[in-house]
């Protein structure tokens, strides 16, 4: 034992000069030979392990996995490997940063001393070992040339060795430490498979970010309205989506092309102001908060489309600004058609309204007609509306109305009117005036290219009329006149317009009935009043009216404080004339007496009435007492020339009468009746005195004012019987 | 080389004891019963082997352990890992998961141990039968095609190829693979002596 353990030091010295481990092991696991490198490694000194069995020191080693291949070697078996992968470590030890070391190793079968081994051959063995590093050259070509140029050292043939059951092989463990091999292929390993990781995780990422992007992308195609976010410091749109060709013709593309010329190129230029205003709030905007707009776009067809929309902040800069806005802008054109309409129908149903409240309002028609034609050029902005009335039509063999002419009209101021033009021979045909009877309204947007007959183009161009519209007034089944709106320059008449005045002069047929009902009721109330008012023998105001007038006068007066004059006048000794000429006579020389009276009074306000049955009264307003005596004399002289023969009279020959007159300013404390009492006074002191005479109702000296609040005082005689020239001055 | 089927059954069985000591060993190296199916053999030329295991592995990129032999019986001995057998193994092994697109180190090491436990299990079983020791180079590990694998000992292309066939079951983690053996000799001559002069003795 010595022996080998000698000259197996001397063999295997040659090991303790290399940097791995190596171990000689007999059949026994009794180790011959331990290395300086395994000695450092395992703190275990060669003089502790040599001689023993390896599995006192490392029991695991006695595991059949390690048992049973050590024995294929000592049976001479062919190399066997323990790869770092799967054990780690043959022989346990710890490197100088206290981490286990990672072994690969290699062991091969040594014949025994006996063979006389060199060595060199050991050397070889443990050089070819080392040969097989798992450093990663592991290719297809390197083992070939490793093969070969180590096929000579265990190629020794004297290595043959008679019968298996002579133990005469050692194992020969090559130990080699791949820690840091090991350590910087897991580095290498774990690097990879991090890069490798992160190259799938960006692959993903990048897959679903297109995926992303492709599905927002069709999300913002399929959208229905444009959306666009809009540099707010470049000024201008850096996306738009591709709705952006349905509703405006343009590629998305060439959008982002007009770059700062966006706005110009796009918006409706009165647009332009509200749409800069809109930009300026984005500044002192909330995130989130959404601002709204509604303005024009142009289509590339060069039509405006309405867009109202919906923008908010979509990115800042560092500093907070504002720097992309983020919008939709959504087709609101047809909307606001239907808007327009709206508005234009409810302007029309005010319009129709307002005229049908003004035409109820008054039973004018005139008014009505009026009004008609103002509201109307107002609403159709026309040079000149018009009514046409046709002149009835005389005669049974008349077709139609011949001959019309303007009786209402409302023209702008540098139009030339027409009110008052009788329109001869009416410029339309028959074909015309049987259309309007139905009703058709006949719109003419260029005279020039209608078609007319010579002399209503003449008529036209005299007027400078360019377009008209016309519109009959039906009464029943007759033609009453035209509606007609002119215009100086060619125009287009909107449906709605049309429609409009067709409305219209349905409402203003109806009105122009009541008009003419009320006119003729008008007429038929004068009649009634006046057939109410008159005394039926005289002709002249009865009673009634006598009294409604003289109360009216009287409250008038007073108001005012002018003097109001009544004059009382008696047929004296009537009752003898009616027994002298019969009823019949006396009817006569009534009427006659009334005539002169009414004769002796020419202003309008003056009122004769006849007062009782032959007693006459004459209403003087604004008169004073002097202006009422040189009526009374007017009316005496009047029927003194008359020269009716009175037989039984006894102041003279002819019909004579007795005066009295009374003046004062009216006070509305007291009634008319004190100025017909003053009146009558002043009668009864003229029969008194004679008869055939003027009394003047004198006024009390001791009332300071002559008017109604005074006393009546005694009447003044102002003529003298048979006398026919007084002097109003006798008194 | 026409083998008589006694002579086969007897190479049969070689291979069987050589592959079961290795089971044996794999079976305590991975504290999991493995189980390695009775091998499939046949002799055929190098032609036909390669034939045959191109169509059996679909040309794939495969790995395999080598081994080269010397003495009065020599060749080599290859052990091939079609790629998901490999793999399988592998992981089993190491419980890591070795990349499928490159064969790196851990799939190196693993493999070359597998493999120098399978073949020396054959050839201990095979020198003990020829009662003489053979020469062994250090094992070594290549990959590539079959093509490659079959042409790189150098050897003629008069050589007989043993090709036996087998498959590995871990019935425990569902695992299981191919493993074919390739035993590429200029001669069995040695061999079927040796083997007649046991059956004879006994």
């Amino acid at each position: 034992m010595i022996e080998e353990s000698k000259s197996i030091k001397e063999k295997f010295g040659v090991l303790d000069s290399v940097p791995v481990g190596a171990c000689l092991l007999r059949d026994d696991f009794v180790v011959l030979f331990w290395n300086t490198c395994l000695e450092e490694w395992t703190k275990i000194p060669r003089s502790q392990i040599l001689g023993t069995k390896i599995t006192t020191h490392f029991p695991h080693l006695s595991q059949l996995k390690y048992a049973t291949r050590f024995k294929q070697i000592f049976a001479g078996g062919p190399p066997t490997i323990f790869s770092s992968q799967i054990h780690k470590h043959l022989i346990p030890a710890t490197g100088q940063d206290g981490q286990q070391r990672i072994q690969q190793t290699t062991v091969n079968a040594v014949p025994a001393l006996e063979a006389g081994i060199e060595e060199q051959e050991i050397r070889d063995w443990v050089l070819h070992t080392l040969e097989l590093e798992p450093d990663g050259n592991f290719g297809a070509r390197a083992p070939t040339n490793a093969f070969l140029s180590r096929e000579s050292p265990p190629s020794a043939s004297s290595s043959i060795w008679p019968g298996v059951n002579s133990p005469s092989f050692y194992a020969l463990l090559v130990i080699q430490d791949v820690t840091d091999l090991t350590h910087r292929i897991q580095a290498y390993r774990t690097m990879r498979d991090q890069a490798l990781e992160e190259v799938q995780v960006r692959q993903r990422v990048e897959e679903e970010l297109r995926e992303s992007q492709h599905f927002i992308q069709q999300i913002a195609d399929a959208a229905p309205y444009l959306l666009y976010i809009y540099d707010f410091t470049e000024q201008r749109n850096v996306y738009v989506n591709g709705q952006a060709f349905k509703l405006l013709g343009y590629h998305p593309q060439e959008i982002l092309q007009m770059e700062t010329a966006l706005f110009s190129s796009l918006v409706y230029p009165e647009d332009l102001e509200k749409v800069s205003a809109h930009l300026q709030k984005f500044p002192q905007a909330q995130d989130g908060s959404i601002l709204e707009l509604e303005y024009r776009l142009k289509h590339r067809s060069g039509e405006w489309r309405w867009f109202r929309c919906r923008d908010q902040v979509f990115a800042r800069t560092a500093s907070g600004e504002p720097k992309q806005i983020f919008g939709t802008a959504q087709d609101i054109t047809e909307y606001k058609r239907a808007e327009e309409a709206l508005r234009q129908q409810n302007e029309r149903e005010l319009l129709m309204a307002t005229i049908t409240q003004h035409i109820r309002q008054s039973l004018d028609l005139g008014e009505v007609l009026r009004t008609t034609v103002n509201e109307v050029r107002q609403f159709l902005q026309a040079d000149r509306v018009m009514i046409v009335r046709f002149n009835p039509c005389s005669g049974s063999l008349c077709p139609g109305p011949a001959t019309g002419s303007v009786t209402v009209e409302s023209v702008a101021p540098n139009c030339k009117p027409m009110l008052g033009e009788t329109l001869e021979n009416f410029s339309f045909d028959e074909f015309y005036l049987e259309a309007y009877q139905h009703r058709a309204i006949r719109p003419v947007a260029d005279v020039s290219a209608a078609d007319l007959p010579p002399h209503q183009m003449d008529l036209l161009a005299q007027f400078d009329v360019r377009a008209y519209l016309v519109v009959p007034l039906v009464q029943g089944d007759e033609l009453w006149g035209l509606l007609m709106a002119h215009q100086s320059r060619p125009r287009q008449w909107m449906q709605l317009e049309v429609e409009l005045l067709s409305n219209l002069a349905a409402q203003l047929a109806i009105a122009i009935k009541q008009a003419e009902l009320y006119q003729q009721l008008q007429a038929a109330n004068l009649k009634l009043e006046r057939l109410a008012t008159l005394d039926a023998l005289t002709q002249l105001a009865n009673r009634r009216r006598f009294d409604q007038y003289l109360d009216i006068e009287w409250r008038r007066q007073a108001r005012e404080q002018t003097p109001l004059s009544l004059i009382l006048c008696d047929i004296d000794s009537f009752k003898s004339y009616n027994d002298t000429y019969g009823h019949p006579g006396g009817d006569e020389c009534l009427r006659q007496v009334a005539r002169a009276i009414g004769n002796a009074v020419d202003r309008p306000a003056d009122l004769v009435a006849r007062y009782g049955g032959e007693e006459f009264a004459v209403i003087l307003p604004n008169t004073e007492i002097q202006g009422a005596v040189r009526v009374a004399e007017h009316v005496q002289l009047k029927i003194a020339a008359l020269q009716l023969p009175h037989a039984g009279s006894q102041v003279s020959q002819y019909v004579t009468v007795s005066l009295g007159v009374a003046s004062m300013v009216p006070a509305f404390e007291s009634g008319a009746s004190i100025l017909i009492a003053a009146a009558d006074q002043a009668l009864y002191e003229a029969k008194r005195l004679g008869r055939d005479r003027i009394q003047v109702y004198q006024v009390d000296p001791a009332s300071a004012k002559t008017n109604g609040t005074a006393a009546p005082g005694r009447p003044v005689e102002f003529s003298r019987p048979n006398t026919n020239f007084p002097s109003p001055t006798s008194a | 080389m026409k083998l008589t089927d006694r002579q086969l059954d007897a190479l049969q069985e070689l291979v069987n004891i050589g592959i079961g000591q290795a089971a044996g060993i794999l079976n305590d190296m991975i504290e999991s019963p493995i189980r390695l199916q009775i091998p499939y053999l046949q002799i055929l030329s190098p032609a036909d082997v390669q034939a045959q295991l191109e169509e059996h592995l679909n040309g794939e990129q495969i790995a395999a352990v080598q081994l080269k032999f010397t003495g009065s019986f020599g060749g080599i001995a290859q052990l091939v890992f079609p790629t998901n057998s490999a793999a399988s193994l592998v992981t089993m092994l190491t419980g890591e998961e070795a990349g499928t697109h490159d064969l790196d180190s851990v799939k190196i090491g693993t493999l070359s141990e597998v493999g120098n436990i399978v073949i020396n299990g054959v050839m201990g079983a095979i020198s003990n039968v020829l009662q003489q020791r053979l020469n062994y180079s250090i094992p070594n590990y290549m990959e590539g095609t079959i093509a490659t694998l079959l042409t790189s000992g150098g050897l003629a292309t008069d050589t007989v190829v043993l090709l036996a066939q087998t498959r590995f079951i871990i019935e425990k983690l569902h695992v299981e693979g191919d493993i074919i053996l390739i035993f590429n000799v200029n001669s069995f001559d040695t061999l079927l002596t040796a083997i007649n002069q046991l059956a004879g003795g006994l």
